[in-house]
Parts: C-alpha cells; structure tokens; sequence
C-alpha cells in the first residue's frame, strides 16, 4: 500500500472521485423507524438510584453552600491563583513575572523603613489580587490585563519616586 | 580700658557663632537671554519667581541660615543658581523651612525655567517658556505657565492656576487644586486629592487612593484610572468625546451632555455595579461568569465612552 501523497497533481481518477463525492447526498434517512428494534435489546432500567450518586449530588450541594456562606469565593471578591500555581504561561502570568521581578530589584535598592511605603504596596498588592480574581473567569480580556500592568506601573513609578528623593527625607516623612 | 576690651572681647567670641548662622543678604543680577535656560536648586525655605521687565537674571533676599553660601553662574544661554550647603549636610533633615532661604527671583518671561528643592514653597508666576518645578514637602503655587510645565511634589500641595500647554501635575500625599488649565493636562496622585475646573481639550487622571472632583468643559480625550479612589468628572460642551476610565474598587460618575453622540462600551467584572441615566438600556450579565455588561449608542454613536471596573460601581449621568 503506498502512502497518500497530497501534493502530488490530482489525475482524473481523482476528480471523478470528487465529482462523485459531492453528488452524494449529505445525511440519509433509514427506510424504516430503527428505534423498537433497538429498543427490545437495552437491559431494563433500575428504579433506584445508586447510592455512589446521592453521594455525588450531596456533594456537589455542599461545594454550593460554601460558596454561598464563604464571600470571599463569591463575586466581587474572587481570590487569585498564586503565581506559583499557574502552570500555563498566560499573558497574565507573562505580566506578572515580568513585573514581580522589577518591583523585588527597585525594593532590594530601596531598603525604606518607613512604614506608609509598605502600607502604601499593600494597597497595590490587593488590587492586582482583585484583578487577577477577574481574570481568573477571564483571562484574556485585554482591559483587565491593562488594569493589571497600570497597578504595577504605578507601583514601580512610585519607587523610583522615592528612590529619586534623599532616602533619608523621606524616611523622616 | 584693659577690663573693658576684655569685656567687648568676651561679647564677641559669645555672639560670633550665632553671627555665623544668621541668614546672609543677597542681592545679585545678570543679563541673559529672553529664551535663558534657568536652573535654580534651594533646599528649604520660600522662593518666588516672577517675570522680569528685562532680560535679566535677579536674585533678592535672604539665604539660609545654614549655607556655606551660594553658586551664581551664567554663560551661553545657561544660567544656574544654588544654595550651597556644607558636605556634613547631605542626608540631614530639611524639614526646618523657617530658618531657609528666603528669595525674590527674577527671570525673562521667555526663559526655560527648572526649579529643584526639599522643604521650600515655591511660587512662581508668568514664565511661558517652560516650567519644571518639584519640591519634596514643600508647597507649589504656579500661575499663568506656558509651554511645558511640570509640577511636581511628593508631599507637598500643588496650586494650579490659569496655566497653558503640555501640563503634568503629580503628587504622592499632597492635595491638587487646578483652574483655568488649557491645553494637555495629566494630573497624578498616590494619595492626594485632586480638585479640578479645567477647559483642556485632553485630560489624564490617575489616582490610587486619592479622591477626584473635575469640572471640564470642551474635553476632547479623558483618560480616567483609579484604584480605591473615587472619581466624579462633570464633563460639558463635548459632544463626541473620547473618554477611556478604569477602576479597581473606586467608584466613577460621569457626568456627560444629554445630547452626547457617543458609543458606549462599559463592563463591571467583578461585583460593581453600573447605573445608566441616559438611555432605558440596562446591564446584562454574563451567564457563566460574574461580568455585568452595558453596551448602548446615542445620536452617531461619533464619540466613545469605555469603562471598566472589577468591584467598583460605575454611574453615567446627563448633566
């Protein structure tokens, strides 16, 4: 048997072949109703159900419930994967290593005692965890994936803020 | 005569290290050109810079008490003033503004203007060749600027008035008051507050936790991004505007005209809601996901209106 070679030029074997493809009818009827007949054949059915799936559907309800009475798994509020965890390198996780990597260099030269910078970076970092909650149901959508590059672009701007004034000045303030 | 020369030696050596640090008078000039480029570095104190009749440089006042002196140079179109301070100082804390500089400047009108300092409010006036001013803590008072003008602080409050051109005000903590802008105005704050009249015809706002309350009138692009802050723009004589806005969990109004011809493109993705004023087109939301969505066009649908937020309630009004 010889292997199928698509780029050889077609012969006219071949196109009578597609002239004799596309005459076929695209779906067919049978010339009787099939379905008594298969039906006399299917093993009769249980009235009840197994138990494995009451167990499945408790379960599942209770998985609901949480959701329900945890808010923080509810909308508004989505918690994000950590970095750690995402496997696939999405355009979220490309951001993130990029910037992570940038915002630990300017903190390592930084060195502030003071606290309000630290509280300030919190504030960022629960805003990228807001919108990474977002992008968990929605991890393309490029407005949120700007969202998530302005918050770390303001973050490394204000670094270089401060890293651009006397350090100790703005320790004292 | 022996006790009393002895008495006035000892008053001396008492009062010479007190005489040492008292602020030094300065009286200095120099003739520059109309377009000079003015470079001016005062660590503490007040400083006013107004335009001259003449092309000259002037300085008037008093320097601070613990400078060593200060640097005047000027040749080919370049001119730089600075208190100098001793090499002991670097580090210190400038906070003290009352024991700094206190100086009177004068530069030509069309100079290039660049402003450098701590703990020193500056106020300077006129100068329309170009302004770029920042101080740490101190305050800034800019009126009647052209060209490029750059204002920035990191705690200190900045004043804007009836300034023109490529504008940029930032801030981390201190407050933003701005009137009579025109022009492209970017206005930036970590923190602080931004309050705004302005008649730009392209207008940024960024603010993280700041709140922000404009009133613009013949707006062509707006840019809105926020975090935690809020923002309320009251936005009149734009009929077919450009606005981009975004928001983390900062609520956004937008006051808008009612016969705006616009598309609008406005999504919560995460538990924000959005109130329209302007059509009976309602949010839908999404079936498998938190998403609320609201898509509606007035008149042509010319200009464009998008907005997104994740947890923040997003409202458009007619004015």
């Amino acid at each position: 048997m010889r292997d199928r070679d698509d780029t050889a030029p077609h012969s006219a074997e071949d196109d009578a072949l597609d002239l004799a493809i596309q005459a076929l009818p695209r779906s067919q009827s049978p010339s009787r109703d099939l379905w008594p007949q298969l039906q006399a054949q299917l093993p009769p059915r249980h009235a009840r159900r197994a138990p494995w799936a009451w167990a499945a559907a408790a379960a599942v309800a209770a998985l609901a419930l949480s959701v329900w009475i945890r808010p923080d798994l509810g909308p508004g509020t989505i918690s994000a994967p950590p970095l750690a965890q995402l496997d696939s390198p999405t355009a979220e996780h490309s951001l993130l290593n990029v910037y992570e990597s940038q915002k630990a260099a300017q903190m390592g030269a930084l060195n502030f005692s003071n606290p309000s910078v630290g509280r300030q970076l919190a504030i960022w970092d629960g805003a990228v965890q807001q919108v990474r909650g977002a992008l968990s149901y929605y991890p393309e959508e490029p407005r949120l994936l700007r969202q998530l590059d302005r918050l770390y672009r303001q973050q490394l701007n204000y670094l270089e803020t401060l890293a651009m004034v006397d350090p100790q000045v703005a320790a004292y303030y | 005569m022996k006790a009393i020369l002895s008495k006035n030696a000892l008053l001396l050596c008492l009062l010479l290290p007190f005489a040492a640090n008292a602020q030094e008078p300065i009286d200095e000039s120099r003739s520059v050109s109309a377009n000079e480029r003015i470079s001016i570095e005062v660590m503490r104190g007040t400083v006013r810079i107004r335009p001259s009749d003449d092309n000259v440089f002037r300085v008037r006042g008093t320097i601070d008490e613990d400078a060593e002196g200060y640097t005047l140079e000027s040749d080919n179109g370049f001119t730089s003033f600075e208190i100098d301070y001793p090499r002991s100082s670097r580090g210190r804390n400038w906070s003290d503004a009352d024991d700094g500089s206190e100086l009177e400047i004068e530069v030509p009108q069309g100079s290039e203007l660049e402003f450098e300092g701590v703990s020193v409010d500056i106020d300077v006036m006129g100068i329309t060749g170009g302004s770029d001013i920042s101080t740490v803590n101190g305050d800034i008072i800019a009126s009647e600027l052209g060209n490029f003008v750059n204002l920035s602080a990191v705690n200190g409050e900045i004043d804007s008035r009836n300034n023109s051109g490529r504008i940029d005000i930032s801030t981390i903590n201190g407050e933003v008051t701005d009137n009579g802008s025109t022009g492209r105005i970017d206005y930036s704050t970590i923190n602080g507050e931004i309050r705004a009249n302005s008649s730009a015809t392209e207008v940024s706002i960024s603010t993280v936790n700041g709140e922000a309350v404009l009133s613009l009138a013949g707006t062509e692009v707006l840019e809105l991004s926020t975090v935690n802050g809020d923002i309320d723009v009251r936005l009149a004589d734009a009929l077919t505007p450009r606005i981009d806005g975004s928001t983390v969990s900062g609520d956004l109004r937008l006051g808008l005209e009612p016969g705006i011809s616009a598309s609008f493109d406005i999504s919560a993705n995460s538990g924000g809601d959005i109130e329209n004023d302007f059509s009976d087109d309602r949010p839908s939301r999404d079936r498998y996901g938190p998403r609320k969505h609201l898509n509606f066009s007035t008149g042509t649908g010319a200009g464009s209106v998008n907005i997104t937020t994740v947890s923040g309630d997003i409202e458009i009004v007619p004015l």
